[in-house]
C-alpha cells in the first residue's frame, strides 16, 4: 500500500467516525444502482481533485446518520448536500496531512446523481471501503508540478 | 443566560447539523438565525442583534475570511465573537483568520463536545 493509499484510508475512516458514526470494516465492491458522487478540486500548495461516490441507499443512511436522523425520516433534499459536505471534508483532512503547512483553497463540491457506469473514474487513487450502510468509494489526484501522483506514489 | 447566534454555512445539512449541537448541548439559545453565505451573514447582522456567529470558510459569494474583513472594518459588528468551523486545518489558515479577529476555530470533522467546548469558551471569554 503506498503513502497516498494509507493516507486516503486513514482520513476516509476518520471522517465517517467522527462525522457519521460508522466505520469501513475493509474493501467493498461496487454494485448497480443510482450513485450520488460528489467532487471538489483544490489548488494552492497542490492543486487536484477528490470525489466520493456512494449508492443511493448508502448516501441515504451516511445522511442519516449525520442529520441525527432516521432513513425514513431524512429530508431527501439533503442527501446531496450532506454527500458534498463528506467530499469537502475529507478532502480538508486529506490535504492537511499531506502538507500541514501548506495552504489551500476547496472549490464547493459538485454533486450529481447518476448510474455506476457513468461515473467519472479518471483519478489516480481510488479505493472502494465497505461499511455497514454499503460502499463508499473515494478518489483522489494530486498533482504535483503538473504530474499527478499515481497510486504507486 | 440566553444568547442569539447566527449560524453561516453553505451547506444546509451542515447548518441543520450545528443547530442540533446546540440543542443537545444545552444551550439557551434565544433565536438561531441561519445564512448562506458571508454576505447574507453580514445583511442578517445588520437587521438582528447577534452574539455570536459560527461560520464556515469556504463559501461562494463572500467566504468566511472576507465576512470576517468586512466585521473588523464595521464598528458595530467588530465586537460580535466569531468561532470559524472549517475543513481547512492548516496551520497557515488558522493563523491567519485568527490573527483576522476569530475568536475561535473548529477543524472539521469534529465531535459535538468539541464544538460545545469551543463555544463555551468563546463565550465565556466575551462575557456571553
Amino acid at each position: 500500500m503506498s503513502e497516498f493509499d494509507e493516507l486516503l484510508s486513514s482520513a476516509t475512516e476518520e471522517v465517517l467516525e467522527n462525522m457519521f458514526y460508522t466505520g469501513a470494516f475493509g474493501p467493498g465492491t461496487e454494485g448497480d444502482g443510482p450513485y450520488y458522487s460528489a467532487g471538489v478540486s483544490f489548488t494552492g500548495s497542490r492543486n487536484g481533485t477528490l470525489d466520493v461516490a456512494a449508492p443511493e441507499s448508502t448516501a441515504t443512511a451516511l445522511a442519516a446518520a449525520f442529520l441525527g436522523e432516521t432513513v425514513e425520516s431524512v429530508p431527501p433534499e439533503q442527501v446531496p448536500t450532506v454527500i458534498g459536505e463528506l467530499a469537502n471534508v475529507l478532502c480538508g483532512v486529506v490535504l492537511g496531512r499531506v502538507e500541514e503547512g501548506g495552504h489551500f483553497v476547496i472549490a464547493p463540491p459538485q454533486v450529481s446523481r447518476r448510474e455506476l457506469a457513468s461515473l467519472a473514474r479518471n483519478l489516480a487513487l481510488r479505493q472502494v471501503f465497505e461499511l455497514e450502510e454499503g460502499t463508499l468509494s473515494v478518489g483522489l489526484t494530486i498533482d504535483v508540478s503538473g504530474d499527478a501522483v499515481s497510486p504507486d506514489g | 443566560m440566553a444568547f442569539s447566534v447566527l449560524i453561516v454555512d453553505d451547506c444546509p445539512a451542515m447548518q441543520t447539523v450545528i443547530r442540533r449541537i446546540l440543542g443537545i448541548s444545552g444551550f439557551d439559545l434565544e433565536a438561531c438565525y441561519f445564512a448562506a453565505d458571508g454576505s447574507e451573514a453580514l445583511s442578517m447582522l445588520r437587521r438582528h442583534t447577534v452574539d455570536l456567529v459560527i461560520s464556515d470558510v469556504n463559501m461562494p459569494k463572500l467566504d468566511g475570511e472576507a465576512m470576517l474583513r468586512c466585521l473588523s472594518e464595521d464598528e458595530k459588528l467588530r465586537k460580535v465573537p466569531v468561532v470559524m468551523v472549517s475543513s481547512d486545518g492548516t496551520r497557515s489558515r488558522v493563523d491567519r483568520l485568527v490573527g483576522m479577529g476569530a475568536k475561535g476555530y473548529i477543524v472539521k470533522p469534529f465531535q459535538p463536545a468539541a464544538l460545545r467546548a469551543e463555544l463555551e469558551r468563546v463565550l465565556e471569554a466575551a462575557n456571553v
